[in-house]
């Protein structure tokens, strides 16, 4: 059957390695694991004495024609049952006080560690990084502790890296501040794990750990979003496609005409839309840049209001001359068939210098 | 003794026809008013089955969708397809969760079990009140007709958790299922009152506390927890409404609410639920062990005060399932120490229950089997729940699928194997018919291998990252994917053998004796099934756990207590006047 081909036994045996957890891939993994194991040691222990026990019992004193009444033993043993209340409380205790310890070395977040931002929506995940870099991939300097600062711009998410043996929600309308220190560099995914919607399976992020080196250089190219991969400028409609891409846009919004959480951008600038107060309107530039920066105040018929608030990202000190906007709006004009002069951008599409920091 | 004996509220005399609760009186509304206890819990069986088969189709879907990492039933081939087919696979895994937890877990043992049971198990007619009673049944069956009608329109799509601000802003019928939820809450709070009031008032002279069945301290225990929980949650989803409706700012941080703050409000109630679900299983597990074993139960009082225990240190966990939502570390410690105190009773009955096995005469009948199987499943579930209950490995195991697995064999393994189990042992009692014992058997080492293949994968799958409620996920899970799947195909396979020969035994299964297991509480003593009364006469009350009076009779395949010479007969020791307490 085609499906038993597909099994991945790499990953297989993979997982069978230590002890069923992941490999080590944090400061703080090697102490997990050292819980985990004393857990299953403990587990498997009282697994086989309990299930051989029961067993046994069953075998040795089943019912026969002999055997039809219980031997005279007593009903009630004071010593004994305090030993097996006593001796499991003694195990617990020693996996809590190991669970306290350990959790109290994940929770408590180094001075001077280096700062990332953390930005989770339906269904994406964005990292903002000290040199105003955006990007859906989150870079990590090995040996290096870093503090992700979280927030969440609808509804919980949970950012969730297997490998790094690190776990937090993302509770919207407050700041969630976890630290990582990555030792092992390599590829790690990113899984959201605290269930957001119809995305929730897909909202997944590449993770990168590496040298500083790297990291350096990864984290300057992805904050130039206005030149291509061979260093030449881009028309600001391209600029907006990587927009699209790391700003979330396209976890609601279709370019292919497919409806989805929001209105598709196909043929949308310049084309005649029905809002929900029962007018229409023409989708003008000024109605564009009003729906991505207060998408609340006009409403299109059909859509649920749901989208975030954009104008953190896109004017003000973040985008001082809105050229980050117009990128998008020229984005959006450019995948549709209706747009017009007036639809589009007061500022033009060719490649131009970037704006001054 | 009183086996044979007819109900006398026979009119006709033509022939001796033998009336007893379920045929006499025969009409649709004499079922649908009846205030019998007998006949509520009949009818709580019936549908709490019915929505069990509702929910299990849920689960085998939920399974058939997980066989590829793409998703076999719901996909997609763009990003905005597989968003939509993902919600329907949401809706579906949310609507298996509410059906199980809030329509089968938490009513079905009290509900079915505890209402046939209970006032025979005390040697009493009815219930304390048996109008609410009938009341509280068909809250239940409101509750669930509201619930499933929501499927209709448009089933929430947001857990079972209902976690906010996400239950807040989805378009799917939150409020619609939510108040079904709220009326099922009010059947559970009534039934535990009704309980509570029926032990202390309704016990035969010589039964004092402590010669009460185990079942009977469990149901004492579970009653008070629906009794003081059940209010919380139904408060935290009329705010839910109130919020969803109205907006009044409670939850929704977008109005300045706070979701963690639902978080609290439903885990207060939500996890003594949890033991709502388990400790009335302990009770049944407790009754059947003995019996089977032809043994006195081990420690009465330490089995009993650890439900008491338990119901009360389970008030005060709530908090170890936000240990990753932001609670502050001091908050982390407290819940995670006072966790650790409550697995200890737990342990302290599964060794309780093995030292009632030691020399012991083991009968391995199903219900045996089924309490053998709970051990063995329990003692998994409780061990996984202790790597969770510790906090730093609750980091890497929150929200995966080793919870997943972890619940399963406690909510499967502990719960649904106990109802089966009493299902089992009181199915002479309940139809007067016998089921076939071969069969029984079988279907219980089935779904015994089914539930392992099920969920010790979700376990495995679960330590190396992979998360809850995916409706896709990453490839090198499948293995473990498929594994699971095909053992819910086993479980269901067990389900349909057990279905069989079940109804088999309703229309032809061989007549029922009074006591087939030679069990010693009072509800072995009346015909089966009972006449509408249960006892003709005030029962005798003895030591619910002693065997040594009864001895098998061939001609009955059934059990008779005899007055033998020298063998000490508790109820012949009992001083009457003195001990009728409570009267």
């Amino acid at each position: 059957m085609g499906l038993l081909n597909q099994l991945n036994m790499a990953g297989f045996r993979d997982m069978l390695g230590s002890w069923g957890l992941p490999d080590a891939g944090s400061s703080f993994s090697a102490e997990v694991q050292i819980l985990w194991i004393f857990c299953y040691i403990v587990g498997i222990f009282f697994t086989v004495l309990i299930v051989g026990v029961t067993l046994w019992f069953c075998i040795r004193y089943r019912y026969t024609d002999k055997r039809q009444h219980a031997e005279s033993s007593v009903n009630h043993n004071m010593p004994l049952e305090i030993t097996w209340s006593v001796i499991p409380l003694i195990i617990v205790m020693v996996i809590f006080a190991l669970g306290f310890k350990y959790y109290m070395d994940i929770d408590t977040i180094p001075a001077g560690a280096y700062n990332i931002g953390v930005s989770a929506q339906k269904w994406s995940w964005t990292f903002t990084y000290p040199n105003g870099a955006i990007s859906n991939t989150l870079y990590l300097p090995a040996n290096q502790p870093v503090e992700l600062s979280m927030t969440s711009k609808d509804v919980l998410h949970g950012f969730w890296i297997p490998e790094l043996s690190i776990q937090k929600d993302v509770v919207p309308g407050r700041i969630m501040n976890i630290w990582i220190n990555g030792i092992v560099p390599g590829k790690y995914i990113l899984q959201c794990a605290e269930y957001c919607g119809a995305g929730h399976s897909l909202m997944l992020a590449n993770v990168v750990v590496e040298s500083r080196e790297e990291f350096d250089s990864d984290i300057a190219k992805a904050a130039d979003i206005w030149t291509g991969p061979n260093g030449q400028l881009l028309p600001l409609h391209k600029v907006g496609e990587k927009l699209y891409d790391t700003l979330g846009c396209l976890g609601c919004h279709s370019v292919d005409g497919s409806k989805g959480t929001g209105p598709t951008w196909k043929n949308l600038a310049g084309s005649s839309v029905q809002m929900a107060n029962g007018l229409s309107l023409t989708a003008d530039y000024a109605y564009l840049k009003q729906a991505i920066l207060y998408p609340g105040q006009k409403m299109v018929a059909g859509f649920p209001n749901v989208m975030p608030n954009y104008s953190q990202q896109l004017s003000g000190a973040a985008d001082p001359d809105s050229k980050k906007l117009n990128a998008i709006i020229w984005y959006i004009n450019s995948v549709s068939n209706t747009a017009n002069n007036a639809s589009k951008p007061p500022i033009p599409d060719n490649p131009t210098t970037p704006a001054a920091k | 003794m009183s086996h044979a004996t007819t109900a006398t509220i026979s009119t006709t005399e033509k022939k001796p026809v033998e009336h007893h609760y379920l045929n006499y009186p025969r009409t649709i509304s004499s079922w649908l008013l009846t205030l019998d206890h007998k006949r509520i819990g009949i009818m709580y069986l019936t549908l709490g089955m019915l929505a069990f088969f509702v929910g299990g189709l849920m689960a085998e879907i939920i399974r058939t969708q997980l066989l590829v990492p793409k998703g076999l039933i719901f996909n997609g081939s763009t990003i905005q397809a597989q968003y939509t087919a993902f919600k329907h696979y949401n809706q579906v895994f949310t609507l298996h969760g509410i059906i199980m937890v809030f329509m089968v877990l938490v009513p079905i043992i009290p509900g079915a079990i505890g209402n046939f049971t209970l006032p025979l198990l005390l040697g009493a007619k009815d219930v304390a009140f048996p109008r609410l009673n009938l009341i509280s049944f068909w809250l239940y069956v409101s509750g669930v007709i509201l619930a499933i009608a929501s499927m209709i329109f448009g089933a929430a799509d947001t857990g079972w958790t209902f976690y906010t601000p996400y239950s807040i802003t989805t378009d799917t019928y939150v409020v619609f299922m939510v108040s079904g939820i709220f009326l099922l809450g009010f059947s559970s709070i009534f039934t535990g009152l009704n309980f509570i009031v029926t032990i202390h008032k309704l016990r035969p002279p010589g039964m004092s506390w402590f010669r009460m069945p185990l079942f009977v301290w469990a149901t004492y225990a579970t009653s008070a927890i629906q009794v003081a929980a059940t209010p919380v949650i139904g408060v935290t989803l009329l705010l839910l409404i109130l919020e969803r409706v109205m907006g009044i700012g409670i939850f929704n941080p977008a109005l300045g609410g706070n979701p963690v703050l639902f978080q609290h409000f439903f885990w207060f109630y939500s996890h003594p639920a949890v033991y709502i679900m388990i400790l009335p299983a302990m009770g049944i597990i407790s009754e059947i062990i003995p019996v089977f074993s032809r043994k006195h139960i081990f420690g009465y009082e330490f089995i009993a005060f650890s439900s008491l225990a338990i119901a009360l240190i389970g008030f005060f966990v709530w908090g170890h399932h936000l240990f990753v939502n932001g609670q502050s570390a001091e908050l982390d410690a407290i819940f995670s120490f006072l966790t650790f105190l409550v697995a200890v009773p737990s342990g302290v009955k599964i060794f309780n229950w093995m030292a009632t096995m030691y020399k012991g005469a083991i009968v391995l009948k199903t219900p045996m089997l089924y309490a053998i199987s709970f051990i063995v499943l329990f003692t998994i579930g409780g061990l996984t729940g202790v790597v969770l209950g510790a906090l730093a490995t609750d980091v890497v195991l929150h929200d995966t699928y080793f919870v997943v697995g972890h619940f399963h064999y406690v909510m499967f393994g502990g719960t649904i194997i106990a109802l089966i189990g009493a299902i089992h042992y009181w199915w002479p009692k309940m139809f007067g018919r016998m089921y076939s014992e071969f069969w029984g058997r079988i279907a219980c080492v089935i779904l015994f291998i089914g539930v392992n293949v099920t969920f010790y994968p979700q376990l495995i799958v679960g330590a190396y990252g992979m998360p809850r409620r995916y409706a896709s996920y990453l490839p090198e899970y499948q293995p473990y994917m498929d594994l699971s799947t095909i053992g819910a195909y086993i479980q269901l396979v067990a389900f349909l053998i057990m279905a069989a020969y079940l109804l088999h035994s309703l229309f032809r299964g061989r007549k029922a004796p009074a006591n087939p297991w030679g069990g010693a509480t009072l509800e072995w003593t009346t015909p089966s099934p009972p006449s509408h009364d249960n006892f003709d006469t005030t029962p005798v009350v003895g030591d619910p756990y002693d065997y040594s009076n009864l001895v098998y009779d061939p001609a009955l395949d059934g059990y008779i207590r005899v007055d033998r010479e020298g063998s000490h007969d508790y109820a012949s020791t009992i001083p009457m006047p003195e001990q009728q307490a409570g009267h």
